[in-house]
Parts: structure tokens; C-alpha cells; sequence
């Protein structure tokens, strides 16, 4: 028998270091939930010395668009610990354009105005207006530590130039970084002519890895570096795995792996690489099981594989179908941290119904919990 | 009569443990002033929190683990152990941090970390904890804005 008395929950009479280790033990939507129960809860989890592990799974995100009616887009996020997709509210981009991107931690629109938001939030901010406004660009967000009021800094890489709805694809564009405190945009050497700029994020993957952005060719395999204190490019090399059709380049924790089709002789696999990324040699980590390989794509045809796409960061790797024949199924792969083990699983369908869309834009993005808490 | 490798414990409710040795040393506590006293230790005033049956469940606990080898049982036996009510819970939560047990405590952190994942909204965590709304309107208002998508 108990003495609880149901006006003094027993929970709240546990110290506030408990209950804190409790939170900890969270993924992200429950502990939101939890955020909301009471004051207290509240301030234990929006307190600035709560650290969670279960914030370090990356979240993979998938927006739909619709070439001709915007009411059709959708935007979905797959948290990989509550193993569940969200439907995400309409992000009301002040521009209401196709040109929208995600990377680390933000949204962005980069035409015509070039604008950013905390995932998960919509509390967009101009920043004055690149050099060189463009479509599709690759996009990263890097912390190098400086001083002033935001940490973070954006880098803008290739894109086709937009002038007035003409699109100009010869223009090899410059590099842009973006400093949020002066809010100022840095002209930097181009993206080296070995690419071919064109549809960029179309095209092309990138990483941010150890202090550089890579940029990789999908299909080319051609593989360059921009160092981002130096502010210059590596030599262009080639980083192609025997029987490598197509491939991405993704930051892992401690590793660069290239994640992409190959034609073995047993037939069309899904591989994994780890890349050394001073002497770009790579050694096959894992292989997709054939089985899930081939729930992602409606028939074993090789022309089906050509519709994967690979995003990823920290210990997880998202493959997906940007088909939509089967309501774009996807799989992830977990990098084990203790002993760099693979495992793969499916992700569950998204929540329906799933509309069809002209195109189809992914990322994979940490969720931090300054994002959904009202600013101070 | 106490065998050598065994240790005495006594609770707060004056009754007295035996337990192997090995085991009551799980708890940093017990480590502690086993180094000091011996091969008895007394637990004090202090262990209000922890009546008999804690105890005695406790060392069960230990006893279990150590004889469970094999993973799945393990699991098995400790999603049983666990399988208890709200209040019983919190007993064992105090017990676990007074005695410092890590094992035990981590076991009863998720166990309550599961009972707030299976909430499906904020109302149904209030009435498993009986936890008061003390929310301004306002505030509850901005916070729901910003979690539309989590069907808070």
C-alpha cells in the first residue's frame, strides 16, 4: 500500500538530476511531449545543460513539389528512434518556390531572395542578396568557431544563375559564404570547370567533413574538396569503385562514405565504402541485402535503380526511391559506433496519402531542441 | 549466524539481509562502507526510502543478474521485474539512487522513459504521473503552435 497522494506526483518528487536522466532516454517528439506536460518539465528539458544522445540520430527529410499546383507539396520527417514519419505543417516559404533545400539544422529558399529557418520551425530570415542569385545549388552549414551572436556560417556552391526566369547554365558561378553576423556574403574561387555546374543538386553530392566540402559527381565520380579556412580547392580527382554506375559521398562520424549502385557479376547491388580522405582509397564496408534492394524498386530492371537517391550524415544513411510508383519507399543504415557495424532496415511507408510530385528534394538534418522551443 | 563472504544489511525497518558480498558491493554505497566496516554494514537512518520488501526485492535483483547469462533471459526477466506500478517504480528509483546501483537505476530510467513514449499526448502523461497543468494559457498556446506536426 501506498501513501502517494494523488495532488503530489511521486514523479515530481524525484530530484531534478533523476528526472533529467529520464528525458535522456527520450527521442525527440516524446520528449517535445514531455516539454509540454508542466512548467517544470519545461525548464528541465529547454535548460541549456540537457544533453540528450538521442539527439544525435540524424532525421531524414523528404519535401514533395508540384510543378503547377503548391498545394500538393508535401514535406515529411522520419525520426530513426521512434522509427515514425511526421507530416510536417506547410512551411509558407516566403517565396513559395521550387528552389528549396535543406542541410544541416536549416530550410532554405535561394530564389529569388535568398532565406533560411531552423528545420522544423517557420521563422524565416532574409539575408541580403548573394552575388550571384541561382537555382539549385549545393548548400552546406559549417561552424568554424568565430565569434559573434550566430556561430554557423552557410556555403553556396554552383547552381544555374537565374536571371529574370532565364536560366544560364554555361556561367560557372562563385562560391558564396555567408556570415549571419555581418550579414554579408564572401566571394570565393569557383567550383573547379571539371564539374559540370548545370542542375547542381541534381547532379552532384556533397560533405562537410573535417573543416571541407566535398563535392562529388554523381555520375561522373569526379571528386574535389574546398577547404573552408584556406578558402581554396583542392586538385580534382576520380573516386570510382570497380563496377560503380552512381554514388554519394556522405559524412559519416568518423569516416566519408561513398554510398552508391555497382554492377557485380551476381547482378546490381547497393554498396558501401569507407574513403580515406587524404588518399581517397576505399574499402567496401557493407552491401544492401538483396531483398531490401529490391523492395525499393518496382521490377529488377536496371533502369529502375536509376531512380535511387543516398543521403546521410553521422551514423546513419538514408537510401530512397525518388519514383513514385510505390510512394517513394526508403531504407537506412545504421553505422554502429562501437564496432562500425552495418545494419540495414526498412523505413515504414509515409503516411498517407502521398501525393505525386514533379520533384523530389531530400536531406538528412539533426533536430536540436532550440528548434522548437519559442526563442528566449 | 553470517557466513564470511556474506554481508549483513539492515534496513530501516530494522530488518536484517544476507547478502553475498559480491552482490551487495553493486551498490557504490554498500562499497563504500563495506571498506570501512569490515564485513558488516549498517545502513541508516537515512534509508527511509527503502522498507523491507525494497531490499529484499533488490537483492533479488542482484542475485538474478548474476545468474542470468544468457542476454535474451535477461532481458526477459528484467522487462518482468520492471513490469511494476507508478508508485512501486518510484521506490525503486529512490532506492537505486541512495544505494547507487547503476544497473538498477538505468533499468527503472527506461522503464519510465517507456511509459512516456507510450503517451500518446501530453494529457495522457499528466494522468499517468498525476501531474498538475500549470500552464498560463499563452504559454501553452505557443507551445502547441510550435509542435502541430507532433500531435502534441
Amino acid at each position: 500500500m501506498s501513501d502517494h497522494n494523488p495532488k503530489e506526483p511521486n514523479i515530481n518528487s524525484l530530484s531534478l538530476d533523476l528526472t533529467q536522466l529520464i528525458f535522456s532516454s527520450l527521442p525527440l517528439p516524446s520528449l517535445l511531449r514531455a516539454s509540454a506536460v508542466c512548467k517544470l518539465w519545461n525548464s528541465l528539458i529547454s535548460s541549456p545543460s540537457f544533453t540528450s544522445p538521442c539527439l544525435s540520430y540524424p532525421w531524414f527529410f523528404l519535401f514533395g513539389l508540384h510543378n503547377t499546383s503548391s498545394r500538393n507539396n508535401q514535406s515529411f520527417a522520419f525520426d530513426p528512434l521512434s522509427n515514425a514519419w511526421f507530416l510536417l505543417p506547410r512551411l509558407d516559404d516566403p517565396s513559395s518556390s521550387s528552389a528549396f533545400l535543406g542541410s544541416n539544422g536549416f530550410f532554405f529558399t535561394t530564389t529569388p531572395n535568398f532565406s533560411y529557418t531552423p528545420v522544423l520551425k517557420s521563422a524565416w530570415r532574409f539575408t541580403s542578396p548573394l552575388k550571384f542569385s541561382r537555382l539549385n545549388p549545393l548548400l552546406g552549414v559549417f561552424y568554424d568557431g568565430s565569434s559573434g551572436g550566430f556561430g554557423f556560417k552557410f556555403i553556396v556552391v554552383g547552381g544555374v544563375r537565374f536571371i529574370g526566369g532565364l536560366v544560364d547554365i554555361e556561367d560557372r558561378l562563385a562560391v558564396e559564404i555567408y556570415d549571419p553576423n555581418r550579414d554579408s556574403w564572401e566571394l570565393c574561387p569557383a567550383l573547379p570547370a571539371d564539374f559540370r555546374s548545370g542542375n547542381s543538386s541534381q547532379s552532384l553530392s556533397s560533405a562537410l567533413f573535417k573543416g571541407k566540402f566535398y563535392v562529388f559527381g554523381i555520375y561522373s565520380c569526379f571528386v574535389s574538396s574546398f577547404d573552408l579556412r584556406n578558402r581554396v580547392w583542392s586538385e580534382v580527382q576520380t573516386l570510382r569503385p570497380p563496377g560503380v554506375i552512381f554514388s554519394f559521398l556522405i559524412p559519416c562520424n568518423d569516416m566519408l562514405v561513398l554510398a552508391g549502385m555497382c554492377n557485380a557479376p551476381r547482378g546490381p547491388s547497393f554498396n558501401l565504402w569507407k574513403i580515406d580522405e587524404i588518399t581517397l582509397e576505399f574499402s567496401e564496408i557493407s552491401i544492401m541485402p538483396q531483398s531490401l534492394l529490391h523492395s525499393l524498386v518496382e521490377s529488377e530492371e536496371d533502369e529502375n535503380f536509376a531512380s535511387l537517391k543516398c543521403v546521410g550524415m553521422g551514423n546513419l544513411i538514408y537510401v530512397f526511391n525518388e519514383e513514385y510508383h510505390q510512394k517513394y519507399p526508403s531504407c537506412l543504415c545504421e553505422i554502429s559506433a562501437e564496432n562500425g557495424k552495418c545494419s540495414w532496415r526498412r523505413v515504414p511507408q509515409l503516411p498517407l496519402p502521398v501525393n505525386k510530385f514533379h520533384k523530389v528534394i531530400s536531406f538528412c538534418s539533426t533536430v536540436s531542441l532550440s528548434h522548437s522551443f519559442p526563442q528566449q | 549466524m553470517l557466513l564470511s563472504k556474506n554481508s549483513a544489511l539492515e534496513s530501516k525497518d530494522n530488518e536484517i539481509f544476507e547478502v553475498e558480498e559480491s552482490i551487495a558491493i553493486q551498490s557504490e554505497l554498500i562499497k563504500t562502507m563495506t571498506t570501512m566496516v569490515n564485513s558488516k554494514a549498517y545502513v541508516n537512518e537515512r534509508n527511509q526510502m527503502v522498507p523491507e520488501a525494497r531490499c529484499r526485492k533488490q537483492a533479488n535483483y542482484h542475485v538474478e543478474q548474476n545468474n542470468k547469462i544468457v542476454d535474451e533471459e535477461l532481458s526477459d526477466w528484467e522487462s518482468k521485474f520492471f513490469e511494476v506500478d507508478m508508485d512501486d517504480l518510484h521506490e525503486l528509483f529512490m532506492a537505486a539512487n541512495y544505494l547507487e546501483i547503476e544497473s538498477l537505476l538505468n533499468g527503472v530510467t527506461k522503464r519510465v522513459g517507456d511509459f512516456i513514449k507510450a503517451c500518446k499526448n501530453v494529457e495522457v502523461i499528466r494522468q499517468t504521473f498525476g501531474i498538475n497543468n500549470d500552464f498560463a494559457a499563452q504559454q501553452e498556446e505557443e507551445i502547441r503552435k510550435l509542435n502541430s506536426w507532433n500531435h502534441i
